[in-house]
C-alpha cells in the first residue's frame, strides 16, 4: 500500500511565494508577460501568517484511502498544469484539488489551485 | 408467401405463449410411459419420475409439443443415459436407470457429477430429452430450413439468417447461440462447465443446461445470462427464492494479497462507455484497442455525469492476454502468447499504459443502454471473466470482436447480434451508426479532458514541455534528440534555463517542464533496460547458452520468471484456484471462501516474484546506467522542489 504524507505548513510557506506572480487571476492567459511584482507582496505574507496562526493540521488529511489514490491519480496532469501556467487541466486533477479543499476547508480559500497541484507532486 | 406462412405461424405461438396458462390444461403434452417388460413397482417409480418431470417442464415448452410423448426403457450403452427421437417425438431412456430410479432420490447412487445422484440424473435426463423435442418443432418451411442450413454453414450473422434462425430451432437462434457461449464454431466457455457434454453443439448446450435450470436453485447465480435467457424464453421462474449473483472478480493488479479477490460495487456503477485506445505507432496497435469503461463512482457519491471524472475509482474491461507491458515480454518470450481473457483493470494503469507509454490518446463514448441492460453487461463481464477462454490470441486486432460479443450476448440487441466487426476503430464507427455511443461528448477535446472522457497522448505534454524549456534555453528539443543527451547534460540544460525563468517569474513552470520530460526518460530506460535484459536471461535459458550477466543472478531471476509466469498464468485463468471446486459457472460464495487463501497466497507470492526479479535483474544492470537511473531520480527530486520553494541563487549546483 502506499502512503502518503504531505507537510502543508512547510509547502505552503514556501510556496506561497513561489506561486506569488500568478496570485489575482494574472495566471490562465497563457505566456506570462510580465507585470508583476518581484517576489511575494504583504498581501501574500498577511496570508502566510494568517494560515501559520489558524493551522491545526500538519498534513493533508489524506487518511481516508479513496483521497490518497486520486492524489496520486493525479502527479502526472498536475506537472502539465504547472507547466502550462495553470491553463491545462484534467478530471483527474480537479477531483483531486476538490477533494484536497474539502479534506482542509480552513487553508482552502487561503491557497491557490497552482499551490495544490505543488503540493500534490510532492505526494509519495 | 412462405414468410407470410412463417409470420403467421409466430403469432399463433406468441399467442400461445401469452395464453400459457389457460392452455396449459388444453396442451395435449403428457409422458406416455410404455409399461412394457416393467414390474410394478418399476412402472410406479418411473410414473412417479415422469410425473415430477412434468411438474417442472415449462408450459411454453409442453404446449409446443403438444402430443403425448411415448418413454421407453430399452438397453443403450454404457454412457448412454437417454435419448429423443426426433421424427417419432418419443423419448428413450436406459434400462439402467430403472434401479436408481425405483431407489429415489435419497437412496439413489452419488455421483460426483452436478447433479449429485443417479435419480436425479435420471429426472435431468428426462428434461433433456423433452428439451431436444421442443428443440426439433420445426415451425418453417422445407425452404426455409434450407436456407437456414446454407446460412449456418456460411456462418452468417445477417438480419435474413437472424430471423429465419428467430423462426426455427431454439438451438440455432443467434441470441441463444451467443448467450450459451457459441461464437461461429467455437463454443467459449470452456472453464467451469457444468457438464462438458455441454460443448458438444448448441443443441446439446439447450439441453444440458435446461437441466440445471430447471433443477438447480442456483442456476441463476451460477450462469446468470443464460438463466435469464432461458426464463424469457420459457416465461418461467423454476425457483421463488433468488440467489445473490456474486460479483468478485481477480484484480491482478491489487495494491494487496487481500485485495487479489475483489467485488464489483455494482450500485456505485453509473454507466458503461466504449473506450477506444487511438491507433497506435508500431505494428501491435495498428487497429486501435476496443475497451470497455465502468463509470464508478467514487465511495459515497451519488450517481451522476460527475463520476467520469472519478478516474481512480473507474474501471476498465480490456480482452487481452497479459497485464503490464514487462509481463507481455516475458509471456511472450517463454511460452508464445495466451489465448485473450476478459481483464478487469484499474483505469488509471489503461491510462498509463495507453496515453503514457505508448503514446495514444484515450477516448471514452456512453454506451446508451437501458439499466436492465447495464446489470444483464455487468454480470456477463463477471461470467466472462471466470469462464470464458477466447479463440483469439492477443497480438490480434479481435478485441473489437470480443466486445461486441460481450455487449451483444447481453444486451441481446439485434443490431448487435448480427453485427460482424473488422477493427476497434471501424467498431467506433459501427456503434455510431447504430447510434449506440455519443459522440458529441468528444467534439471539444479539452472540455472533454476536464469531463474525464478524453485522456491525451502524453506526446502533448512533452511538446508542451519542450515548448517551455525552449522559451528559456533557446534550443528546440524533442524526446528523441533529449535521450541523446547525458544526465549531466540534461541538468545542464536546466540549470543554464533557469535564470532566465526566473526573470520572469516563470521557474516553476519550467521546473515542471523538467519534471515532465525526465520522468518520461526515466521511466523509459528504466523499462527499456528491464525489458531487453529480462529478454536476454530468458533467452540464455531456454537456449542453454551461457548467460552474458552474472550466473547466478541469472539463473535465480529465470528461476524467478518461471515462477512469475506461472502464477501470471493461474491470474490469467483464475478457475485454474478453483479446479478442486465441483461448482460450475461462476463461483459460489463458498467455493470462494474455500479458496480464498489459496488466492491470498498467490497474490503475495506474485508481488514478491515480481519485485525479486525487477530487483534481480537490475542488480544486473551495468553501473554507468545505474548511475545514470539514481542521477536523473535526484534531479526529478530537485524539480519537485523548485516548483515548491523559494527562488533559488544563482549557479546552485546539484
Amino acid at each position: 500500500m502506499k502512503k502518503l504524507t504531505l507537510t502543508l505548513a512547510v509547502m505552503l510557506m514556501v510556496s506561497t511565494s513561489a506561486f506569488a506572480q500568478y496570485r489575482g487571476g494574472h495566471y490562465g492567459h497563457g505566456h506570462y508577460h510580465g507585470g508583476y511584482d518581484d517576489g511575494p507582496d504583504a498581501g501574500d505574507f498577511l496570508t502566510l501568517g494568517a494560515l501559520m496562526g489558524s493551522l491545526s493540521v500538519s498534513s493533508l488529511d489524506c487518511s481516508a484511502n479513496y483521497d490518497c489514490k486520486q492524489v496520486l491519480a493525479a502527479q502526472d496532469d498536475a506537472q502539465v498544469f504547472i507547466a502550462s501556467n495553470g491553463e491545462i487541466r484534467s478530471a483527474a486533477l480537479n477531483q483531486a484539488l476538490q477533494s484536497l479543499r474539502t479534506a482542509n476547508p480552513e487553508v482552502s480559500a487561503q491557497v491557490s489551485d497552482l499551490d495544490l497541484a505543488a503540493a500534490i507532486l510532492q505526494a509519495q | 408467401m412462405f414468410l407470410n406462412r412463417r409470420l403467421i405461424l409466430i403469432s399463433v405461438i406468441l399467442i400461445a405463449s401469452t395464453m400459457t396458462s389457460a392452455l396449459a390444461n388444453a396442451s395435449q403434452f403428457r409422458f406416455a410411459l410404455d409399461t412394457k417388460n416393467l414390474n410394478v413397482p418399476q412402472i410406479q417409480a418411473a410414473q412417479n419420475l415422469l410425473n415430477q418431470a412434468t411438474a417442472l417442464l415449462p408450459d411454453v415448452l409442453k404446449n409446443r409439443i403438444n402430443q403425448p410423448v411415448p418413454v421407453h426403457f430399452i438397453a443403450t450403452a454404457t454412457d448412454v443415459l437417454g435419448m429423443a427421437h426426433k421424427n417419432k417425438k418419443e423419448i428413450n431412456l436406459s434400462t439402467s436407470l430403472l434401479p436408481e430410479i425405483e431407489k429415489g432420490p435419497a437412496h439413489s447412487t452419488r455421483t460426483p457429477r452436478a447433479h449429485g445422484d443417479m435419480y436425479t440424473e435420471a429426472l435431468a435426463t428426462v428434461l433433456h430429452e423433452s428439451t431436444h423435442l421442443y428443440d426439433d418443432v420445426v415451425i418453417s418451411s422445407p425452404e426455409d430450413r434450407e436456407s437456414l442450413f446454407e446460412c449456418n454453414s456460411r456462418q452468417s450473422m445477417s438480419p435474413g439468417c437472424n430471423q429465419l434462425r428467430h423462426s426455427t430451432y431454439l438451438s440455432s437462434q443467434a441470441s441463444f447461440l451467443r448467450v450459451s457461449g457459441w461464437y461461429g464454431h467455437h463454443f467459449v466457455f470452456t472453464f467451469r462447465e457444468d457438464d462438458a457434454y455441454e460443448a458438444t453443439n448448441p443443441r446439446e448446450t439447450l439441453a444440458v443446461n435446461m437441466e440445471y435450470f430447471l433443477l438447480d436453485p442456483n442456476f441463476a447465480c451460477r450462469k446468470p445470462s443464460l438463466a435469464h435467457f432461458l426464463s424469457q424464453h420459457f416465461q418461467w421462474q423454476p425457483f421463488k427464492t433468488t440467489c445473490q449473483i456474486p460479483m468478485v472478480y481477480v484484480n491482478s493488479t491489487a495494491g494487496s494479497a487481500k485485495e487479489l479477490l475483489s467485488t464489483l460495487p455494482i450500485d456505485r456503477i453509473y454507466e458503461v462507455d466504449f473506450l477506444l485506445a487511438d491507433v497506435g505507432t508500431d505494428i501491435e496497435s495498428r487497429f486501435g484497442h476496443a475497451m470497455l469503461r465502468l463509470v464508478i463512482c467514487a465511495p459515497g457519491k451519488p450517481l451522476s455525469e460527475d463520476c467520469r471524472k472519478d478516474i481512480s475509482s473507474n474501471l476498465v474491461l480490456s480482452f487481452r492476454a497479459s497485464v503490464t507491458d514487462f509481463q507481455t515480454s516475458l509471456i511472450k518470450g517463454m511460452t508464445g502468447a495466451y489465448p485473450s481473457r476478459l481483464f478487469i483493470l484499474p483505469l488509471t494503469q489503461v491510462i498509463q499504459e495507453y496515453a503514457s507509454s505508448e503514446l495514444r490518446n484515450l477516448k471514452s463514448y456512453p454506451l446508451k443502454l437501458t439499466a436492465p441492460e447495464k446489470q444483464r453487461f455487468l454480470e456477463r463481464a463477471i461470467e466472462y471473466h471466470w469462464n470464458y477462454q477466447g479463440k483469439y490470441y492477443f497480438l490480434t486486432n479481435n478485441c473489437a470482436d470480443e466486445t461486441v460479443n460481450l455487449l451483444a450476448s447481453s444486451t441481446l440487441r439485434p443490431e448487435l447480434l448480427s453485427l460482424a466487426v473488422a477493427a476497434p476503430t471501424s467498431l467506433y464507427k459501427d456503434l455510431k451508426r447504430l447510434n449506440l455511443i455519443d459522440t458529441t461528448v468528444l467534439d471539444n477535446q479539452d472540455q472533454a479532458a476536464q469531463n474525464g472522457m478524453f485522456f491525451g497522448t502524453y506526446q502533448k505534454r512533452y511538446d508542451l514541455a519542450f515548448a517551455k524549456i525552449q522559451t528559456y534555453a533557446g534550443q528546440k528539443y524533442d524526446m528523441k534528440s533529449w535521450q541523446n543527451f547525458s544526465t549531466d547534460e540534461r541538468y545542464t540544460i536546466f540549470t543554464k534555463a533557469l535564470p532566465q525563468a526566473e526573470a520572469h517569474h516563470d521557474r516553476p513552470a519550467l521546473a515542471a517542464a523538467f519534471l515532465i520530460v525526465e520522468s518520461a526518460t526515466q521511466k523509459r530506460l528504466e523499462n527499456s533496460y528491464l525489458n531487453s535484459m529480462a529478454m536476454q536471461i530468458l533467452k540464455d535459458q531456454k537456449n542453454k547458452t551461457t548467460p552474458a550477466a552474472d550466473e547466478k543472478t541469472a539463473a535465480q531471476i529465470a528461476a524467478d520468471a518461471k515462477q512469475y509466469l506461472y502464477i501470471s498464468s493461474q491470474l490469467v485463468n483464475p478457475s485454474a484456484v478453483l479446479v478442486g471446486q465441483s461448482g460450475y459457472g461462476l463461483p459460489s460464495a463458498d467455493e470462494l471462501a474455500a479458496t480464498a487463501d489459496e488466492f491470498a497466497q498467490l497474490g503475495s507470492s506474485f508481488q514478491n516474484t515480481q519485485n525479486n526479479m525487477i530487483a534481480s535483474i537490475k542488480s544486473l544492470f551495468e553501473p554507468e546506467l545505474l548511475q545514470e537511473l539514481q542521477k536523473t531520480q535526484a534531479h526529478i527530486k530537485i524539480y519537485v522542489q523548485q516548483i515548491t520553494t523559494k527562488p533559488i541563487t544563482k549557479g546552485t549546483q546539484l
